[in-house]
């Protein structure tokens, strides 16, 4: 008999280490995640109407805004760092569509949480291994997030028309993803949250992410819409739209 | 030992526990003729080691044969027609025969001649251009070009779906069995890495492979090559994988700016990817744009028809001013026998590889 409950020990110790994917695991629950595209601070962004004038005078109309968001981490006050799973963790935040604004996300360690950060494009240093870049192909190509030409994501469209002072309405594009292997535009940001989230059985937290339009072109690098109203596998500008959109998100 | 009800008990929840494949067998289904074992893949001992990352997308039997399937499937365009294999035969090195520009859906023309398809698992950029920087990411762009097969990924997963035989195939294949878009094109990339070309005769006498020789003219020919030809289209591979310019004449109709449409600089404007040489022979009409008809007329432009466009590769421009590569009516003749020799019939006639 000893040797039998030794046996069963055993045996119960395998069956139970073999599945610690499930119900042993760290208590979590989910969090949702607000995008607020927005002028500035203080100005909302409807599309085709807001009028705001950027710093080289231009007044800017948005027409469409629409930007990938991958690789989703959230850290601990005592340093954890959760990341979502990768082939989970993209999204197509379209301004256009209300839906896609509000990110649920489920299977969050609870704890105290202080910080987000997450990839706005998609980050080709493993591509296409990592799980999910390929699985995301149907979602970007629905939103228009997929060049046809190339193989490749257009990280953010930013489209719209914009009128120099005293001049006449043209159109402005910009679609900025990386260049081959040449240049890689993916961008990475970790947002401190203004207040600490408190992830917690039975309820959902919400982390508020404010985008600030304005800063899309004004930002580190200022960019003139009257010289450079197509930015579109620019090997100057592109990579000065990517360095902007680093300072463009805020969360709390 | 006596029989223990409760180990066994045990040993079949073991068993049972950690089951989370999303399929379950459907007892009533037929299993196909392939199995999920490995195919071998051995690099060739005169080749470059491989580019592809094998281990992370092993091909099998399974696999293999989805990919077949998917790349002669028509369901993988709009048109329901148009399936890789249509622009990539098998004979003509999966090239389009007897096409200057390849053509899509609906007789709509690209403006590209199909590059043939093989040795793909060493090269480290596709197309033209280099417009998809790994293997698994390159059909993308065939699928959903509105001049090409010009189908959403969705609808090819739809299509799939509800096809007979898709569902079996993919649970055959895969794991997780799930028809999407990173399995299709995983399979699409196993079928595409097993197609090795190495066995033409230039291969055969380079590996010293059962007393193959290389006739006189064929040897002069090598040397001719390696001193006019090889700096770009070097080693085994028979490119250097770069991007260059080399002198055709712009086409007004195109402006085709190549390698520029993928970096945007002004400096990679006129470049294409140097194309490797293997079944040349076959892989007529030549060029980015297939304006070249034979191998004659190939040489005979790098003899006298390069044109002083902007970006030429300097490698064209002699100290003397002069363009091209200079080289007598012989000496031509000479490269283009040893070109045949890189004529694999091995791997064009490979039925692995065919449709039926």
């Amino acid at each position: 008999m000893k040797k039998l409950t030794y046996t069963l020990s055993i045996l119960t110790l395998i069956l139970v280490s073999s599945c610690n994917n499930d119900s042993n695991a760290i208590e979590t629950s989910a969090i949702e995640i607000i995008f607020d595209n927005r002028i500035s601070s203080s100005q909302d962004l409807d599309l085709g109407t807001t009028v705001y004038v950027n710093q080289n005078n231009e007044s800017v109309v948005t027409n469409e805004l629409k930007y990938i968001i991958s690789n989703i981490a959230l850290t601990q006050d005592n340093g954890t760092v959760f990341e979502y799973p990768k082939e989970d963790s993209y999204f197509v935040i379209n301004e256009e569509n209300s839906s896609s604004l509000t990110l649920n996300l489920t299977g969050i360690p609870i704890g105290n949480y202080t910080q987000i950060s997450f990839g706005i494009g998609v980050d080709q240093s493993k591509y296409p291994l990592d799980g999910g870049v390929m699985n995301f192909i149907p979602t970007a190509e629905d939103a228009g997030m997929l060049w046809n030409w190339a193989a490749g994501y257009k990280f953010i469209k930013f489209e719209g028309t914009f009128t120099p002072q005293g001049g006449t309405e043209s159109p402005f594009v910009i679609h900025v993803g990386s260049h081959g292997q040449n240049l890689d535009n993916y961008k990475f940001v970790m947002l401190p949250l203004a207040n600490t989230i408190n992830v917690a059985t039975g309820n959902t937290a919400v982390v508020n992410i404010e985008a600030y339009v304005q800063n899309i072109i004004d930002a580190t690098n200022q960019i003139k819409l009257e010289d450079t109203s197509d930015i579109q596998v620019d090997p100057v500008n592109a990579p000065r739209i990517a360095k902007n959109l680093e300072s463009t998100f805020s969360a709390e | 030992m006596k029989f223990n009800p409760y180990i066994f008990v045990f040993v079949a929840l073991f068993f049972v526990s950690c089951k989370n494949e999303p399929y379950e067998e459907i007892p009533g289904q037929e299993a196909g003729e392939f199995q999920s074992v490995p195919l071998d893949f051995t690099v060739p001992s005169n080749f470059p080691p491989l580019v592809y990352d094998i281990e992370a997308n092993p091909p099998t039997e399974t696999g293999f044969e989805l990919g077949r399937r998917l790349f002669y499937e028509g369901r993988l365009a709009s048109d329901n027609v148009v399936a890789c294999g249509f622009c990539h035969i098998q004979e003509f090195a999966f090239t389009h025969h007897t096409h200057i520009i390849s053509h899509g859906v609906d007789g709509a023309l690209g403006s590209r001649n199909a590059q043939p398809l093989h040795n793909l698992a060493f090269q480290n950029e596709f197309t033209w251009d280099g417009a998809a920087i790994h293997l698994d990411m390159q059909p993308i762009i065939p699928i959903t070009n509105e001049l090409e097969m010009n189908e959403t990924f969705t609808n090819v997963i739809a299509k799939l779906q509800a096809h007979p035989d898709y569902p079996r195939l993919f649970r055959e294949a895969f794991e997780n069995g799930e028809i999407n878009s990173e399995n299709i094109l995983k399979a699409l990339s196993q079928f595409m890495v097993m197609m090795v070309t190495s066995n033409s005769k230039y291969d055969k006498f380079s590996r010293n492979e059962g007393n193959v020789t290389l006739t006189v003219n064929e040897m002069q020919g090598m040397q001719l090559f390696n001193q006019k030809c090889a700096s770009c289209h070097a080693g085994e591979l028979f490119t250097d994988q770069s991007y260059r310019n080399n002198g055709l004449a712009i086409d007004p109709q195109y402006n085709d700016i190549g390698r520029a449409r993928v970096t945007g600089f002004t400096q990679d404007n006129y470049k294409f990817k140097v194309p490797n040489l293997r079944n040349i022979e076959v892989t007529f009409p030549y060029m980015h744009d297939g304006r070249l008809a034979t191998l004659e007329d190939v040489l005979e432009h790098y003899r006298s028809g390069i044109q002083n466009t902007v970006n030429l590769d300097p490698i064209f421009q002699q100290p003397d001013g002069s363009l091209g590569i200079p080289m007598t009516d012989e000496e031509k003749v000479r490269i283009i026998d040893f070109l045949k020799t890189l004529t694999d019939t091995d791997f064009i006639f490979d039925q692995r590889f065919s449709e039926f």
